[in-house]
């Protein structure tokens, strides 16, 4: 057995080299792609889960009920803090009732629900969003009437805490990459448009070093089907 | 180790990256069709829902088109969509309404519902519903 010469042993460590550059490309590639697959079926899946929730919550709701509070935050859309877009991060408030399965939640005569808590949405106006579903109830159990919470306003349940939110009663965070969610009531059809776009902040592309943001965006639009009367 | 065994081992190194490559690759087009296909369900879901509180339908065929994001925040995807109504058939008897089948058939990246795309197929999805509609 002879020892290895210089050429032999210069070209072996050549060839280890170009072996272990591809095996760190492939590992970068796939690291990537893992996490950009990952980012945008989560987002994707938040999103659809917010959408369920939302849908059965108008949908099981009043139309008169429902409240809408307009605002708009400045986020960072470049990543480095150059460009700026206003986004909604509205606030959307409406009836509902705890104990569906209850005879007595419903009118006697109607067979309406006795409403006896309000629902409410809002996206926190923050750089990463999140939405929140809280509940209201008044104080000692009282009914809520079918109409609109007078109180609803973004100082009173709106906070960036919402534990700090008046006469919440439970609350949780639906979504953190929420970008932007609007909302708007269609009075000529007594129906109501729901906008979300989530965004995954920071993602690497698979196949470069450059950053980008995964958004997802949906938009549903619910009649409120214990609305009475109906036009 | 002579040359050809070395050359062979190289050889098989390669097969197993490139097909590595291509899972990955076809990983990313999934997700990809997958989103599409999410929003692409959803807009047809709302289209429908749009078409049906409207409430006459009509056989006359109606398309449209309109931009969302679902994957680059930078750049929206354009999905076009054709609604068609049939009539299902009359009214059973006086004061009563007509049935119709309402289908949304919505599709993205091209203006051809029925292009193909390569790694993913055809992106493409149909929603339908039947609705009734009561007498005037």
């Amino acid at each position: 057995m002879r020892a290895h010469s210089l050429p032999e042993l210069m070209f072996g460590i050549q060839l280890l080299l170009v072996i272990v550059v591809c095996l760190f490309i492939m590992f970068r590639f796939g690291s990537r792609s893992f996490q950009l697959a990952v980012t945008r079926q989560g987002i994707e899946g938040e999103a659809r889960r917010v959408a369920a929730l939302i849908e059965n919550d108008l949908l099981n709701s009043h139309y008169q009920s429902i409240n809408i509070i307009r605002r708009t935050f400045n986020v960072d859309i470049d990543n480095d803090g150059e460009k700026e877009l206003a986004v909604a991060r509205y606030g959307v408030c409406m009836v509902g009732l705890r104990g569906w399965d209850e005879p007595g939640n419903f009118d006697f005569v109607t067979g309406m629900p006795i409403w006896n808590e309000h629902i409410v949405y809002y996206a926190t106006d923050e750089e990463e969003g999140r939405l929140i579903r809280q509940i209201i109830r008044p104080p000692g159990g009282a009914k809520v009437s079918q109409y609109r919470l007078l109180t609803f306003s973004s100082a009173n349940n709106m906070n960036l805490n919402p534990a700090t939110n008046r006469n919440q009663q439970s609350y949780i965070t639906l979504s953190t990459h929420v970008l932007d969610f609007n909302a708007a009531t269609e009075n000529s059809n007594q129906a109501v448009r729901v906008a979300l776009k989530l965004r995954g902040k920071n993602v690497r592309r698979a196949t470069s070093d450059k950053r980008v943001d995964e958004t997802f965006q949906m938009e549903r639009r619910i009649t409120p089907e214990n609305t009475f009367p109906r036009l | 180790m002579s040359l050809v065994e070395l050359l062979f081992a190289i050889a098989v190194l390669s097969v197993a990256l490139v097909s590595l490559l291509g899972v990955f690759t076809v990983m990313i087009n999934a997700t990809s069709k997958s989103t599409g296909l999410s929003a692409g369900v959803l807009f047809a879901e709302r289209r429908l829902e749009e078409a049906a509180a409207k409430g006459s339908p009509t056989p006359i065929p109606e398309f449209g088109s309109e931009g969302i994001y679902t994957h680059d925040s930078a750049s929206g995807t354009r999905f076009y969509y054709s609604l068609r109504s049939t009539h299902l058939c009359d009214s059973a008897g006086p004061g009563l309404g007509q049935a119709w089948l309402m289908e949304v058939e919505v599709y993205w990246w091209s203006e051809d519902p029925d292009q193909m795309r390569a790694g993913m197929g055809r992106t493409a999805t149909r929603v339908g519903r039947i609705i009734y509609v009561p007498a005037p």
